[in-house]
């Protein structure tokens, strides 16, 4: 027994070495989180960290892993944490200090342009009409429970209506007009929107997505319903027991400042949360931020159970 | 909602069903096996055991292509149930060719004036019933601890213990349900597990040497071929779509160094694999020399053979929930994934190592110490080589046990740290021909893996007995 208990003893002091140690910085970041290696190496020679980038999922599972882990984090920074989910890290005590706006996008549907000129259907001017008898089967959003611009949308219909009750009616309209859940808004977005081959013209994604979209000759290939959307907010954070504090205060900085913040419109597909900065030129064409958004007031660590369950009574039922 | 009490009646009644199906289905095929002549036999067990030593998530996995579009949870079921049976009806049928009625015993019935039928009701069948219900007993323990399977082939439209527990704390960060899954859900594992123990059930069994018996059926033989039928239309099934999904074979199998199109991993399958392989070198030289040491004592451990009662994504939740306590260098640190599964391949390999250390006599044991052979001298010369093929079966569960562990993994491994099963199932989760191209190469990987494991165990005993 003495030789299995030095055995184990041996395992967990192996295990004692692998302490990061605080010239490396760590940043814990959604899948979607990019970072050209430019700017990296401005980054690393600006602060004297090494930056190393954990990706831990989506949005949702960023923010559960982070809290999950808090009380040895995996990472020392993070980014990626967003309007919708802010507050399960807050309650949960996972941020040291504030959080930082790093970057914005609004949720909202687009549609095929080129589907829609070849069907005799007028495309829906807003969320509202999804319901209509004209787009039975045309839609695709996401699943509140595993994506967040799905969540987004769930949060967006209980902001655009009075009661829950109106709320419920326009989700049993969309059920009963036959739209599609996806699992991720990869699946809405490539697999079932017709520009990717699938069948659905009508897709969730955001106000930026048309900038991907533009046809060779240079005209708009889908057009994104500006009104009353979501604003989506992702920020970044230094995590409460970071071992190395100093470095991802100063990874928060340079996320704020203005190369990393130029970068993100081509990099992310969203836009940089410092107004002063330019966005590329196309994006003035095909990639206007909302006309008006809503939502943005709602209590999500109140609320986000109960849409949830009420979601599924709907869908699951 | 579902209630606690509908995800344990679920998980239980997978299990049974699982049990159940694999034994009526087993049963006629290890009688007929045992009937065979030895070639035959020795390429037929081989074949169906297989599935077997695959993860649960790799069967999931390959089935799941053939899935249709009209799909519920009752439909998800009966996949799941298809599956546990595919897996597990080889093992059921090699339990029962080993568990054969003496020759004589049947040729005594026979003058008395015995039929056929009335021999197996009322000799072979009682007296092969310990052995099928313990090995039944196993499982439904495999089978209600196929959480990656049950993910794969549920769909998210199946919820089992293991489904929820792993919602409750990941998605829903409700530590304390998580928390009352996991005991329902080892409660009701430990209870198959020690039900199975105290009828004697051995997985050993597996490698041991099948009797010969005259008393096979047509439905055996016609059972018998069906098993094989379906093991090979779906290994052939995922080795085909290997090769024309996507972009087609050449470059399913160049892709897995990449990240899946759109760049959807984080690490590619080959990094993966790689972590997966240091996890098993890892988990290999913990298991193994702690098991062999217990193995070696006088008494049994009861205590040590535990922890297979026990489901990976239990233990996965409460490392994650001791890790705020763990030293700081060790709580995100890959080590807890091989350290986590040496937990059960410990007990797993003990079960292999045991009966063959045990059966080395004491008497070369005490002629080598006479000798003056001492610590890695008695282990290398002397002891080592009398047990080779068990520690080769060892050796090899603990390697595709480490290799294909999901549900541990699952609640430990993160972002770059992600093991290879992590990896596979992002990959079919996500659409796109080209991931599902490579999940599939990447199994046919695997699957040729497993052959080359029971091959080179299966050639292991045949030199072995020549040397005899």
């Amino acid at each position: 027994m003495k030789k299995i208990a030095l055995l184990i003893a041996s395992a967990l002091a192996l295990t004692g070495c692998a302490t990061a140690e605080n010239t490396t910085v760590r940043l814990a970041a959604h899948d979607s989180f990019a970072i050209s290696d430019e700017l990296i190496a401005e980054f690393e020679s600006e602060s004297g960290f090494e930056l190393e980038i954990i990706r831990l999922g989506d949005t949702g599972s960023l923010t559960n892993q982070l809290v999950l882990t808090k009380n040895a984090p995996v990472a020392d920074a993070f980014f990626g944490i967003d309007n919708t989910f802010a507050s399960v890290a807050t309650d949960n005590d996972v941020v040291d200090g504030e959080l930082s706006a790093i970057d914005y996008s609004d949720v909202c549907f687009n549609y095929d342009l080129d589907w829609f000129a070849e069907s005799d259907i007028t495309p829906p001017a807003s969320w509202r009409d999804l319901g209509q008898e004209q787009y039975r089967g045309l839609t695709a959003v996401t699943n509140p429970r595993f994506s967040s611009p799905g969540l987004a949308f769930l949060a967006t219909t209980h902001a655009g209506f009075e009661t829950s009750a109106e709320v419920f009616a326009y989700w049993r309209s969309i059920r009963d007009n036959d739209v599609k859940i996806a699992g991720s808004w990869e699946d809405a977005y490539f697999s079932d929107f017709t520009r990717y081959g699938g069948d659905r013209p009508i897709v969730l994604s955001y106000a930026s997505s048309p900038a991907a979209e533009v046809n060779e000759d240079g005209s708009a290939g889908s057009k994104a319903m500006t009104s009353e959307c979501f604003r989506q907010t992702e920020y970044a954070g230094v995590l409460t027991n970071s071992e190395n504090k100093a470095g991802a205060e100063a990874l928060v900085d340079f996320l704020l400042a203005d190369s990393f913040q130029a970068s993100v419109p081509e990099a992310m597909y969203v836009y940089p949360a410092n107004t002063d900065i330019e966005v590329p030129a196309d994006w003035a064409m095909f990639a206007t931020p909302a006309t008006s958004v809503i939502g943005v007031e709602l209590n999500f660590s109140e609320n986000r159970d109960q849409w949830l369950k009420d979601w599924s009574d709907v869908f699951d039922n | 909602m579902t209630t606690n009490l509908e995800l344990f009646v679920t998980t239980a009644l997978i299990a049974l069903a699982s049990a159940v199906v694999s034994a009526l289905i087993g049963y006629p095929i290890g009688n007929w096996l045992a009937s065979t002549g030895r070639r035959t036999r020795r390429f037929i067990s081989a074949a169906i055991v297989v599935p077997f030593l695959l993860p649960p998530f790799l069967i999931g996995l390959a089935l799941l292509p053939l899935q249709g579009d009209d799909f519920n949870s009752t439909s998800g079921i009966l996949w799941i149930v298809g599956a546990h049976v595919l897996m597990n009806a080889g093992f059921m049928a090699r339990v029962i060719a080993a568990n054969q009625i003496p020759a004589d015993q049947l040729e005594a019935a026979s003058l008395d004036g015995a039929g056929k039928y009335r021999k197996r009701v009322s000799i072979e069948l009682p007296q092969q019933l310990g052995g099928m219900l313990s090995a039944g007993l196993l499982v439904a323990l495999y089978s209600a601890t196929s959480y990656g399977l049950v993910l794969t082939l549920g769909q998210g439209k199946v919820r089992t213990l293991e489904t929820a527990i792993a919602t409750s704390a990941l998605r829903d960060l409700d530590l304390n349900a998580a928390l009352v899954l996991a005991l329902l859900q080892t409660a009701l594992t430990l209870c198959f597990f020690n039900l199975a123990r105290s009828i004697g059930a051995e997985p050993t069994s597996l490698f041991g040497e099948e009797e010969s018996s005259p008393t096979g059926s047509k439905l055996g033989a016609l059972l018998g071929a069906a098993l094989i039928g379906a093991i090979g239309f779906v290994f052939i099934g995922v080795f085909y779509r290997a090769a024309t999904l996507g972009p087609g074979l050449v470059v399913n199998f160049q892709n897995l160094a990449g990240q899946g199109s759109r760049d959807l991993l984080n690490i590619s399958v080959l990094d993966a694999s790689i972590n997966s392989l240091r996890n098993l070198v890892v988990a290999a030289l913990i298991a193994l020399p702690v098991a062999w040491l217990i193995a070696g004592r006088k008494k049994t451990s009861f205590a040590v053979l535990l922890p297979i009662g026990i489901s990976p994504v239990v233990f996965g939740l409460v490392f994650l929930v001791l890790s705020g306590y763990l030293p700081s260098g060790m709580s995100g640190s890959w080590l807890l994934v091989p350290l986590v599964q040496s937990l059960f391949l410990i007990p797993l390999s003990y079960q292999v190592l045991r009966p063959a250390r045990q059966g080395v006599s004491l008497e070369i044991k005490d002629a080598a110490l006479l000798d003056g052979a001492i610590g890695w001298q008695m282990f290398s010369q002397v002891e080592a080589p009398l047990v080779r093929k068990p520690l080769a079966i060892a050796a090899a569960f603990v390697a595709l046990g480490s290799l294909g562990e999901f549900g541990a993994a699952s609640f430990l491994a993160f972002g770059s740290e992600a093991t290879l099963p992590l990896v596979l199932f992002r990959l079919i989760a996500r659409p796109g021909a080209e991931n599902l191209g490579m999940a599939m190469a990447a199994a046919s990987l695997f699957i040729l893996l497993a052959f080359v494991v029971v091959w080179f165990i299966s050639r292991d005993s045949r030199t072995e007995r020549q040397e005899s």
